[in-house]
């Protein structure tokens, strides 16, 4: 069984009358320790998933089952818990608390969660070690998502989700992050999820998941994913 | 002009997107302008209810009285003068009421009255003389219902209370409110009872039978259009009562000759009466003597009576004796004679006895004889008829023997034989004879022989009878000579019989002779006893009479001697009192005239006081609201401007100029300060003087509150308000707009996190967990908002802790003066022209209680304090007759520094507040005014702990120096464990003294006091309610800033898996030690406030406490604690439905 599976899953929005439907019945897996790659254009429904799969939101419809637990009928502390303990965010504008040091951001996480790793190590391993003790504003957008990302890791998740994770950041600072991910996929078993609009990045993920107008458009598995340092965008 | 309908919808839509933020701002404005237009409107709002109350009741403007009651010549003297509007002359009379004997003023009321016009709460006016309708106060409201009847009874043993009205009982039919009493309790003093008055009672101006008026009631044309508290008011009818004294006493000298007059004449009346009274009991005196000589006379006549008596009893008892003397003798001599009589007898019978005896045996023996006499005569007889039948038989048988015998018939023959038959001789029979000779047998012969044998043997029969009769013969013959020998001696016997007989009668004759005589004695005797015990009856009964008329008399001395006694000491008393009458009389000085006007009524005053200060307090809080309401619009137009960067350079970009962007953010301002202002000012306007004043109506019987608008509060607190809020906003503004629209357009950096100060302290940084630290952080991170959550917080705790330090500070001044200060528990004032044997009745009343621990002697007076520059006040001084006592009944201690004083070392000692306001120290000299003008000045030789009132404690050596006289002890101070019922017993007995003027008990005196308290509950309620608003808004806001400005912040928390709890305690925790420092610093701020307070709502007169109880503090702080809880559960809601997506979505 895979370890993150969607199955058939809905969610709808009302806006005024209208009814938008921002995942009309989304299926896909994917497996233990696989960088994925959630592609698709702005508005195709693939932060949605994200959202649904990390918990923040739950579907209309359909099942989510991560190391086969239906989040889909989590309650709302229940969510909060899967947060807590199973799931790391990062997201495109870093959302780091700007009045904690790095070192402090990652132990936001760590402190809450009750498989935390080191917070010295994990800042170690994003090479965050310097600046530690530095406040977000002194540092750089990349080292900001190195923040961020250690921050996701410190908690030890099951599941990595990154939202548009280079987004904000420059080719080469966006390249280094993206290592960062696929080497955690692979160094930490952590399944990681990463969604983007940015086609570029498919080739380096395990599978590819394409969605288009809130539906699946098609689910590429690369067998052999390229390295970051081999994609141009 | 170019229509900017876009920039208008924009601002519309600001307000409408930021609620909590326009709301915020409005309701502290709200706050603000309705907590100082409302405080300062009840004020002046209770004043006006009141002027219009009593105008519509028409109050009196000035209030007449007369200790001689007022009469036509004062009413007409009134008359005259052009100003009075209206003029009433009243009744009233101040009388025990009902079973408990409350002190009621009974008030005549007319149909006609103008004046004074009452209230009629339940029921309605009385209509007949027997009705009443009574005070709706609680005392009697409590007690008694329509339709039940009353008794009133006279205040004083002297007074009757017919003499003043017609009617004792009534029958309730309604309750009403006189406009002369405004508060619910105090009805004034008297002279009766207790010395204060329960309540009122209303009967008809019929029921009075006084001659004179005691009060009149007087209106001026002036005060018509006059706010009864406007000095133009007070001033005028000062001056009117000033000019009318004079004017009355005028008239008061003419009332005092007629009334000289008139009492002169009662005097002689009763002088003439007391010489009747002596005349009387002489007369009665002169008859009791002569009843006494008529006793002695009788006694005398008595006497004389009781010695006839005597001696006609002592012949009598003679006499009797004589007689049973003679009746002695007379029996013994008859009893003799009897004797005699009967021996003689004795022997007469003895020997008529022997003589009968002797008789009998005669007799006897005759009889003896005659029996053989009669034998031997018959024997004789038969003999001699023997013989004759034999003879004629022989003859006859001679011839028959001449016939033979065959002749002879068988009858012949039988009849001979039958006629024989008895014939028989020596046993032959003649018949057998015959028998045989007719049967032949026999021969005549034989026959014939035979008869001569016969008749021979009868011869000698007879012959030989014969000699035997003679022999008899002779013995009867010797018998009958003894016989008659005998009977001689009977004859003699029956002689000496006769001559006893003779002897008897004569003594019998002799016996009936004496005894007539005796009888006669007797009779005479008896008769004289009849008369002696007729004498001694007569003697008996005169001796009841007397008896009687003794008895009587002595009843009659002894009811006369009683009787003269009381008659005496009543004639005395009534000379005494006649004495007094012309003394009284000589003394009797003019009518003095009690003229008072509205403002000598301390109940009007003291409404007033408390109006005046609500309008302190009304300064004071609102600057608390004001300042916040800025720091809140500060901060929130501070936020606005900062989210709103963006906005404001592209508008900027687009060519608006500073003045139309400026325009949203003071239209905002604007917009939320003016429908705030505008709410504050109607509800500020209507609620808040409505729930003070309802407050007060505990104390005050006044219709509804009339409500008014002011256009000054109004003015001055939406100017207040206006700044407050667009100064601010100008503030915030002219930094921003300063710069150019690409740097407003680029986000402004976000605010870096800074190390802290208390990182530096190693140490302690370490010690701190991960969330503490961010605590801290964050703390120090928004500078502004925390020090505008520890102000906001601060003013919620100030407000708080001034409120129940208010009603602390004035409550506790009841315990501390009485509890602490005052240490004695009545005053009795004393009359001291009272006559020596009252005082010591008193005296004796005091000293005989045991439950009074201690008693001083004081002379009490008022005085008037002087100082310009300082309002004139009202000085008790007391001067203790052992001034050493003192400090047993009062503390003399000063406040501060605790020093003790003594009254005999002192000297004058006064009370701390009079010292404040005079500005006096120890050592310093002050003066004082007696209410004759006279001044004293004295050394202060100490100032001591006091609340209420003033006073100057002046030892007597330092009286007289002063005054040159003795004090004249005019009241005294007892000290007793406290009890009701003690207190009311001892109000009994006080009240019989007639020493005693009134008596006033420290205890009802906290109690009313503590009563009027109550109202300060609903102050610290009001600031209770401003606090909580207060601490709501700002937490609430500034939150819900703080919220906003970390919305991403919170959002990546809660996606990093933080609990809803987490989650709000990560944001709360900050609020948290920001309300415990608010509340550190409001105990500092609300100690000044507090003490602030204390100072503008002071009284001149009262000392409020100003220390500050700890437990103040603890409700403050619990308070503000609990309304921090409550905003952070509103809050704790709203974090709940944060969008955390929505919020991480975007940059920013």
């Amino acid at each position: 069984m895979s370890y993150v599976r969607v199955v058939d899953e809905f969610k709808r929005y009302t806006m005024g009358e209208n009814t938008i439907v921002a995942n009309n019945g989304i299926t896909f897996d994917v497996e233990q320790g696989q960088f994925a790659v959630i592609l698709g254009p702005s508005g195709a429904g693939k932060s949605t998933v994200l959202n649904i799969l990390g918990g923040m939101d739950s579907p209309d419809d359909g099942h989510i089952y991560v190391d086969d637990k239906d989040i889909s009928q989590y309650s709302k502390k229940q969510l909060t818990t899967y947060r807590r303990d199973d799931v790391g965010f990062v997201f495109q504008f870093y959302n780091l608390v700007p009045n904690l040091t790095a070192r402090e951001n990652v132990e936001l996480a760590s402190q809450i969660s009750p498989d935390a790793l080191d917070v010295d190590e994990v800042m170690e391993s994003v090479g965050l070690t310097d600046r530690r003790d530095n406040f977000p504003a002194q540092l750089s957008g990349g080292e900001q998502q190195r923040v961020a990302i250690a921050r996701a890791l410190a908690k030890n998740p099951k599941l990595l989700l990154c939202d548009e994770p280079t987004g904000a950041l420059d080719v080469q600072t966006g390249k280094q992050i993206l290592r960062l991910l696929q080497n955690t996929a692979r160094d930490f078993n952590t399944t990681v999820i990463v969604i983007t609009h940015n086609a570029q990045i498919a080739p380096m993920a395990d599978r590819v998941i394409y969605i288009h107008d809130a539906k699946v458009k098609e689910i590429v598995e690369n067998p052999r994913p390229r390295s970051v340092d081999e994609i141009e965008w | 002009m170019q229509k900017k309908t876009a920039l208008y919808k924009m601002i519309w839509r600001e307000i409408t997107s930021s609620k909590a933020r326009f709301f915020s701002i409005l309701f502290l404005i709200l706050l603000g302008v309705g907590f100082f237009s409302g405080l300062q409107a009840t004020g002046p709002n209770m004043l006006k209810t009141a002027d219009d109350y009593f105008n519509q009741q028409n109050l009196y403007d000035l209030h007449i009285q007369s200790n001689y009651g007022l009469d036509e010549e004062e009413y007409t003297r009134l008359e005259e003068k052009e100003e009075i509007e209206s003029l009433e002359g009243h009744y009233s009379h101040d009388v025990l009421f009902g079973e408990d004997r409350l002190v009621i003023k009974l008030m005549g009321h007319d149909e006609d009255n103008q004046l004074n016009q009452l209230r009629v709460d339940e029921g309605r006016l009385p209509e007949k003389s027997n009705e009443i309708a009574l005070d709706y106060n609680d005392v009697l409201t409590s007690q008694y219902t329509i339709g039940d009847e009353v008794t009133i009874y006279s205040g004083s043993q002297e007074a009757n209370l017919s003499d003043t009205v017609s009617e004792s009982t009534f029958t309730v039919v309604g309750f009403v409110t006189s406009p002369r009493y405004i508060t619910n309790d105090s009805r004034g003093q008297t002279t009766i009872g207790r010395g204060q008055l329960d309540a009122f009672g209303v009967v008809q101006a019929d029921v009075f039978t006084l001659d004179v008026y005691t009060d009149i009631f007087v209106t001026f044309k002036a005060s018509e259009n006059l706010s009864m508290y406007s000095d133009t008011y007070i001033e005028q009818m000062k001056d009117y009562k000033d000019a009318y004294e004079p004017a009355l006493e005028e008239v008061g000298a003419g009332r005092l000759d007629k009334i000289k007059a008139d009492a002169r004449e009662e005097i002689e009346e009763g002088q003439t009466e007391i010489e009747e009274a002596r005349q009387e009991l002489a007369d009665a005196e002169q008859e009791l003597a002569e009843a006494k000589e008529e006793l002695e006379t009788g006694k005398e006549e008595l006497a004389s009576a009781e010695a006839e008596l005597e001696d006609a009893f002592l012949e009598l008892d003679r006499e009797e004796q004589n007689y049973r003397d003679g009746v002695d003798t007379f029996e013994q001599e008859m009893k003799q004679a009897e004797e005699r009589l009967a021996d003689e007898e004795q022997t007469l019978l003895e020997s008529e006895q022997q003589v009968k005896n002797g008789l009998s045996e005669i007799e006897a023996g005759l009889n003896q004889l005659n029996e053989p006499y009669a034998d031997l005569v018959g024997q004789e007889t038969a003999l001699l008829d023997q013989r004759d039948d034999i003879r004629q038989l022989n003859q006859q048988l001679s011839e028959f023997f001449q016939t033979p015998v065959e002749l002879l018939t068988d009858e012949m023959k039988q009849a001979w034989i039958d006629e024989t038959a008895e014939m028989t001789f020596n046993d032959t029979s003649l018949s057998t004879l015959l028998q045989g000779y007719f049967n032949g047998t026999v021969t005549q012969e034989e026959i014939t022989a035979f008869m001569s044998s016969a008749d021979a043997g009868l011869t000698a029969g007879i012959s030989e009878l014969r000699t035997n009769i003679n022999e008899i013969n002779n013995q009867r013959d010797e018998l009958e000579a003894q016989q008659q020998e005998l009977r001689a001696s009977l004859e003699e016997i029956n002689a000496g019989k006769q001559a006893l007989e003779e002897a008897r009668t004569e003594l019998n004759n002799q016996r009936t002779e004496t005894e007539q005589e005796l009888a006669a004695g007797r009779s005479q005797l008896d008769e004289g006893w009849a008369e002696y015990d007729k004498g001694v009856s007569e003697l008996e009964e005169a001796r009841g009479d007397l008896a009687e008329g003794q008895a009587d008399y002595e009843e009659g001395l002894v009811t006369f001697n009683e009787e003269k006694q009381d008659a005496e000491r009543e004639i005395k008393e009534a000379e005494q009192a006649l004495i007094e009458a012309r003394d009284e009389l000589d003394k009797l000085e003019a009518p003095t005239y009690y003229l008072t006007v509205r403002h000598d009524n301390g109940q009007l005053v003291e409404f007033e006081e408390n109006a005046e200060r609500m309008s302190d307090l009304a300064t004071i809080f609102p600057v608390v609201f004001f300042l916040i309401a800025a720091l809140v619009t500060l901060t929130t137009v501070t936020r606005m401007i900062e989210e709103q960067r963006v906005e404001m350079g592209t508008l900027k970009a687009l060519g608006y100029t500073d003045r139309d962007i400026q325009k949203k953010y003071y239209l905002y301002a604007l917009s939320a300060t003016l429908v705030g202002a505008i709410l504050g000012l109607v509800l500020g306007y209507t609620l808040l003087p409505k729930v003070i004043f309802n407050a007060y109506q505990i104390l005050y019987n006044l219709p509804p509150l009339a409500l008014d608008f002011y256009w000054s509060f109004t003015l001055i607190s939406l100017a207040v308000a206006l700044f407050s809020s667009l100064v601010t906003a100008w503030y915030v503004l002219r930094k921003d707009l300063k710069t150019t629209p690409a740097i407003l357009m680029r986000p402004k950096a976000p605010k870096s996190g800074k190390r802290i100060l208390v990182e530096r302290i190693t140490p302690l940084w370490r010690r701190m967990n991960f969330m503490q630290k961010v605590t801290a952080r964050n703390l120090f991170r928004y500078k502004q908002r925390m020090l505008m959550t520890v102000i906001g917080i601060s003013g919620c705790a100030a407000l708080i802790i001034t409120g129940f330090g208010l009603k602390g500070a004035v409550e506790g001044i009841v315990d501390l003066q009485f509890g602490r200060v005052m240490n004695y528990e009545a005053v009795v004032a004393l009359d001291s022209e009272a006559s020596s044997d009252e005082k010591e009745a008193y005296r004796t009343i005091i000293d005989e209680n045991d439950m009074i621990e201690a008693s001083l002697m004081v002379y009490q007076e008022t005085l008037a304090a002087n100082k310009s520059g300082v309002t004139p006040q009202d000085v008790t001084m007391f001067v203790p007759e052992t001034p050493a006592e003192l400090n047993r009944f009062v503390q003399l201690k000063n406040r501060t520094s605790g020093e003790a004083f003594d009254l005999s070392e002192d000297g004058a000692i006064i009370t701390e507040k009079l010292a404040t306001l005079f500005e006096v120290e120890k050592g310093d000299d002050m003066t004082f005014t007696t209410a004759d003008d006279d001044t004293l000045t004295v050394t202060v030789g100490g100032i001591i702990e006091n609340y209420a009132g003033h006073y100057l404690y002046l030892s007597p050596s330092l009286y007289e120096e002063s005054f040159s006289l003795e004090p004249e002890y005019n009241a005294e101070l007892l000290k007793y464990p406290y009890s009701e019922a003690f207190e009311t017993e001892l109000s009994d007995d006080l009240s019989e003294s007639d020493y005693v003027i009134t008596t006033s008990y420290n205890q009802s005196m906290l109690n009313l006091f503590k009563d009027s308290m109550e109202s300060l509950n609903i102050v610290v309620v009001v600031l209770i309610v401003a606090a909580a608003g207060l601490a709501f808004i700002v937490l609430y806001n500034l939150t819900n800033i703080n919220v906003s400005e970390r919305i991403r912040e919170l959002s990546t928390i809660k996606v990093l898996g933080f609990y809803d709890n987490e989650v709000t305690m990560y944001i709360y925790r900050e609020n948290i030690i920001l309300t415990l420092m608010g509340i550190v610093v409001g105990g500092l701020f609300g100690r000044l406030l507090h003490v602030f307070v204390l100072g503008t709502a002071s009284m001149d007169n009262m000392m409020f406490n100003p220390s500050l109880d700890w437990t103040s503090y603890l409700y403050a702080a619990i308070l503000t604690m609990v309304f921090s809880t409550m905003v952070m559960l509103m809050m704790h809601r709203k974090l709940k439905h944060v969008d955390m997506i929505e919020a991480l979505k975007s940059n920013e």
